[in-house]
């Protein structure tokens, strides 16, 4: 149960740190060619998702206690990876590289304390290496997005995404560490949407949709790997919808309405998505446990 | 003066055996816990109204008693979380999962002594490291001696309650603070069977 100072601190102020960020990398107010503020989307959610989640589960020990601390410990280093990304020349498969990397370490780093319990090194090391391609992946797939499709869409499908994982995580056992963390990034990327609806040249490109994925991804592989007891084949289903539903927007690119206006082409993709991030929250639902008769749902 | 031998041998050595047995009776003894026989209880307040019970199954660990010298004493406990039981398998399961106890990461509840002093009576005060969710601590514990006594298999067998409170913010276990209260009542009821 969130209070009034989890909102204020937790939500509203991270949101206008994001918000804040990106008007003043983006300056809005000046002449559409004048400023590319693609450097700050790793800062401006980096920062804004430490700031909620200091807030709203603040508990930080280092090493830290619970493994998705260090999610918000790996933020920094997007934040250096997105200045970075715009600020050199483009080398694909450098940037490629550095993203696996990334993920890698954050995937070892999130299943680590399992390792030798759960599963056998080997089992992990295989664990790791397709978590981490799958991540990667999704940061192309996502970062295409950002750099060819219309500037508010990637946001607001970032933002369905997040807000599904949160409904999915939270109503499944996770309703701190994966509904509440993830309902932050949402209320952060609704922040960026609303920034972009303001930019007449507004992308996240770069290092803005690494953090999204470095939260998003993580969260979602840090409840499956987490919840208790095992997650049940119908969560696995609704996560997994969770996580493809941002791809539906490539629909839009194909033809015919690839040839169409660009706000037809992005109505499509974000309709498109709501219904797969509906889809995933009714599978949710179905997969949450129900109180027995007499039982209570409360803690 | 052979015959006074013969019936005086016997006697003698029934004798220092009798006086073995007590100097070993004076030993520290090390009791491996009965899980059966053994309970870990603990209480939250809840919403500020009544109180939540739950209980570990099958607490492990094992004790060590001085009777000449308390401060020689040793305790060690182990709760599973995997064991957890409150009488409700979703509060159950929540209670494990990443928002309280996290079970997959930190599977158990660990106590270790470090320092024993005698209080009053049958009581001790047990200085120790206490590990909950992967936070170490140091706690005091009230531990009432309960007593000694043989079962019907031979075994010795001793017992020892202790308790003590805490708070689970201490721990890392801030999950809905107001709704949960902060502070927690532990009692373990041990029995142990002489190793």
């Amino acid at each position: 149960m969130l209070t009034h100072q989890d909102i204020l601190l937790g939500l509203a102020l991270p949101a206008m740190v994001c918000a804040g960020v990106l008007l003043a990398a983006w300056q809005p107010w000046r002449r559409a060619s004048a400023r590319d503020g693609r450097w700050a989307g790793a800062i401006a959610i980096g920062a804004a998702y430490a700031i909620a989640y200091a807030r709203l589960v603040g508990d930080f020990h280092f090493p830290p206690t619970d493994s998705d601390d260090w999610i918000a410990y790996v933020m920094p280093v997007a934040m250096v990876v997105g200045v970075l990304f715009c600020r050199l020349p483009r080398a694909p498969w450098v940037r490629l590289a550095t993203v696996e990397a990334i993920a890698l370490a954050l995937i070892w780093l999130l299943v680590r304390p399992l390792i030798g319990n759960e599963f056998s090194g080997m089992a992990a090391a295989g664990r790791i290496g397709a978590g981490s391609v799958a991540m990667t992946l999704w940061w192309v797939a996502v970062n295409q997005l950002a750099r060819s499709g219309p500037r508010v869409m990637t946001p607001v499908i970032l933002f369905l995404a997040a807000a599904g994982g949160a409904v999915v995580l939270g109503d499944n056992g996770l309703a701190q560490r994966g509904g509440v963390t993830l309902g932050a990034l949402a209320v952060i990327l609704a922040a960026s949407a609303a920034v972009a609806a303001v930019t007449s040249r507004f992308s996240l490109a770069g290092g803005g949709t690494l953090a999204t994925t470095l939260v998003l991804f993580g969260t979602m592989l840090y409840g499956y790997y987490y919840i208790y007891p095992d997650p049940t084949p119908r969560l696995i289903t609704a996560m997994a919808i969770v996580l493809v539903a941002p791809m539906l927007a490539w629909i839009g690119w194909l033809p015919p309405l690839r040839r169409g206006p660009s706000w037809v082409r992005a109505s499509f993709a974000v309709a498109l998505v709501l219904l797969g991030v509906a889809a995933a929250v009714v599978v949710a639902e179905s997969a949450s446990r129900q109180p027995a008769a007499g039982e209570t749902d409360t803690p | 003066m052979k015959s006074h031998m013969r019936v005086a041998a016997p006697i003698i050595a029934v004798g220092v055996v009798l006086l073995a047995g007590q100097s070993r009776a004076a030993k520290a003894d090390t009791y491996k816990v009965d899980p059966v026989h053994s309970f870990a209880l603990f209480s939250i307040h809840h919403f500020n109204a009544g109180n939540v019970w739950g209980r570990f199954n099958g607490p492990a660990g094992d004790f060590t008693l001085d009777p000449a010298d308390p401060g020689k004493d040793a305790f060690h406990v182990e709760l599973k979380l995997a064991n957890l039981d409150t009488g409700n398998a979703k509060r159950d399961a929540d209670l494990k999962g990443p928002d309280w106890f996290n079970a997959r990461q930190h599977p158990a509840i660990t106590f270790k002594s470090t320092s024993v002093k005698k209080g009053e009576g049958n009581m001790l005060d047990v200085t120790g490291a206490l590990t909950i969710h992967g936070v170490t601590k140091s706690a005091v514990v009230a531990v009432e001696l309960t007593g000694t006594a043989a079962d019907p298999f031979g075994n010795i067998r001793s017992g020892i309650q202790g308790t003590t409170t805490i708070k689970r913010s201490d721990f890392g276990m801030k999950a809905m603070p107001g709704a949960v209260g902060d502070e927690v009542r532990l009692i373990v009821a041990m029995e142990g069977i002489k190793q």
